[in-house]
């Protein structure tokens, strides 16, 4: 026995000394191959309609007019919600709209994009709404389709993924860790058969988020890199009107005065829609460091809230406070590179936890604080903001506030607050969604 | 590390190839006939595919007769830096001053990666989880020189496993087509052989 034993320990010891290199690691690799599901521009089209209402779910952009609030559920539709008794609101229809991410209202007409479509809808009847007018694909940024075809059945559209997980080994080398960047997309040539899809004469008023901007007689859109200007002053029958470039990096849009506000990553640029309301000229810009950022302003002030995330590549969470004023060009200057005081119009900074959309209403400022809730200040002296309150909600990321009643958009749903006593701001009612991401 | 390995040649020179010989002339001790708490504490090499990394152990159990069953926590630099936790079951054999032993261990190892470790993900653009915790398991041969009824001198040679998950999941929102949730996962399978060198108290 003890001399097996020994043998067992000298070849334990041997291999041990001179055998390692022979035990392998086995390290595998999991991810998921998407491939496209396309589908014709026109099939698309045919699924455009309203149906009874659906479950709250993945909520994007908010619109209110009058008793309605209208909320976008990110690439499918928008709901309909009667909001005439903002203590019971009732989720009362669901127009599916496919690649829906924003829109606008302009009396009876409602604007909204499906993917590279600009979409005009008759709602002067909620009960039945069916869209009325397409434009076709002036959106491309939207779209991912960039030819000059105007034929719907010519386009198609990337409208979801088939999602297979693959495991393969993986070996990183030296580094302990490397992992591949980025999922892995394959495109197939387009398919010759489309595949289905696994798929008042006022304006109402949008989030901080919003990237449409109904003012008057024009509907201003921004993507990415374009400011997109459409003439709906027929009822139900826009044209486009213009199409300027931005950059590639425009995120959100606030009009006021007859100027538009546009939030970028890297700063605010103001256009000025009243010497000709189809042809915004750039009046003034402010810079800032690199982030996300909604942008709303009074007749005095603009309030930038930046967020740090990988979206937008930014490290700040904060509040920026800008005066007005100093982002104006001198009408007497021709400009060129960029002002160097173009940062000095930031008279204020307030760090926040991470910031996204927000609301003024007189001298409160609502603030959306991402996890941290939604936050509410005496703005009367914007030097010096003073909490009047701090509720803690589910993720907030955008508010209206209007009739005294805040109209908060969480991960969790809608959430309504009356502050019509600020010292007494309460919950009044919330439907929940459901986010998947 | 290779300077290590031959360094414990010399080593293995001098236990085995003086004390086998010299032990099978002792009268028998240290055989336990009622319980006794004893401590295991050893430091080791670990030898893989990834290199060479350090460990250290210790176990606390109880022994009867030759068997000791116990609970060990360690510290495993072997290519993620983690933290063993485990059971311990010994078997000797003999009854002499020298005498040889099997063990097997089974347990979890709670991954806890450096700073360095972590950084080395920051190529990654997006978020990811820390390392997920995984099994631990190990078993070899060892050899123990019992000098007085409370110290004694083990080393032993064996296999060690432990694994290690991790995960990312980010949406992503590409330039065609609508955003999707892109989930990664990574799976690490550790096979190591092992020599620990310590003291019984």
């Amino acid at each position: 026995m003890k001399r097996t034993c020994a043998s067992l320990f000298t070849s334990g010891f041997l291999i041990f000394l001179f055998s390692s290199g022979c035990m392998k690691d086995k390290i595998t690799h999991t991810y998921t191959i998407q491939t496209p599901v396309y589908q014709k521009l026109t099939q698309i089209r045919a699924s455009i309609k309203s149906g009874p209402a659906t479950p709250l779910s993945n909520i994007g952009k908010v619109y209110v007019m009058g008793n309605y609030i209208y909320l976008n559920e990110v690439d499918k539709g928008i709901h309909i919600i009667d909001n005439s008794l903002p203590s019971n609101p009732r989720n009362i229809a669901f127009i599916n709209i496919p690649g829906n991410e924003d829109l606008a209202i302009k009396g009876s007409t409602l604007y909204a994009n499906a993917y590279g479509d600009l979409v005009a809808f008759d709602i002067s009847d909620l009960t039945h709404i069916s869209p009325v007018k397409f434009l076709t694909n002036v959106f491309p940024d939207l779209s991912g389709n960039y030819s000059t075809t105007t034929d719907p059945d010519s386009i198609t559209i990337i409208v979801g993924w088939i999602s297979k997980d693959t495991t393969v080994d993986y070996n990183p080398g030296g580094a302990i860790i490397y992992p591949l960047g980025g999922p892995v997309l394959y495109f197939a040539a387009v398919p010759g058969a489309a595949s289905s899809a696994n798929n008042s004469t006022g304006t109402g008023t949008a989030g901080s988020t919003a990237r449409f901007a109904a003012v008057n007689n024009y509907l201003y859109t921004i993507t990415n890199s374009s400011l997109n200007v459409f003439d709906i002053s027929s009822t139900g029958n826009p044209s486009v009107a213009n199409k300027l470039f931005l950059g590639w990096s425009a995120e959100t849009m606030f009009p006021l005065n007859n100027k538009l506000f546009i939030g970028t990553t890297t700063g605010v640029l103001v256009y000025d829609i009243q010497s000709s309301a189809a042809n915004p000229a750039m009046i003034g810009e402010c810079v800032h460091v690199n982030a996300c950022d909604p942008v709303i302003a009074d007749d005095r002030y603009a309030y930038v809230t930046l967020s740090d995330g990988n979206k937008c590549g930014g490290f700040s969470d904060e509040l920026d406070i800008v005066d007005t004023k100093d982002l104006y060009y001198p009408t007497s200057v021709i400009l060129d590179p960029i002002p160097t005081n173009a940062s000095s119009a930031i008279i204020k900074k307030y760090p926040l936890t991470h910031p996204e959309g927000l609301s003024k209403d007189g001298s409160y400022l609502f603030i959306c604080d991402g996890k941290d809730g939604l936050k509410v200040y005496d703005a009367s002296d914007v030097t010096s903001l003073k909490m009047l309150d701090h509720l803690n909600t589910p993720e907030a990321r955008d508010v209206i506030t209007i009739n005294r009643l805040a109209i908060l958009i969480t991960a969790q749903g809608l959430y309504q607050f009356d502050y019509s006593d600020i010292n007494n701001i309460h919950l009044v009612s919330k439907i929940s969604a459901g986010f998947s991401y | 590390m290779a300077n290590m390995k031959y360094l414990l040649i010399v080593l293995f020179s001098c236990f085995v190839g003086d004390k086998l010989s010299a032990q099978e002339n002792k009268t028998a001790v240290m055989t336990e006939k009622n319980l006794q708490f004893h401590s295991i504490n050893q430091a080791g090499l670990l030898e893989g595919e990834s290199g060479s990394a350090f460990q250290l152990q210790t176990i606390n159990g109880l022994a009867y007769r030759s068997w000791f069953v116990g609970i060990g926590l360690g510290l495993d630099y072997y290519r993620l830096r983690s933290i063993p936790l485990f059971f311990d079951l010994r078997k000797e054999f003999g009854r002499s001053a020298g005498r040889f032993f099997l063990y097997a261990e089974g347990g979890i190892d709670f991954a806890w990666a450096t700073d360095k470790q972590k950084n080395d993900l920051s190529e990654y653009p997006y978020p990811v989880n820390d390392f997920q915790n995984g099994p631990y398991a190990a078993a070899g041969i060892g050899y123990k020189i019992i000098f007085t009824r409370n110290l004694a001198l083990v080393i032993s040679p064996g296999f060690s496993y432990k694994k290690t998950e991790l995960k990312s999941s980010n949406t992503i929102c590409p330039f065609q087509g609508p955003c999707f949730v892109d989930n990664n996962l990574y799976d690490y399978n550790f096979y190591r052989f092992s020599l620990n060198l310590g003291l019984v108290f």
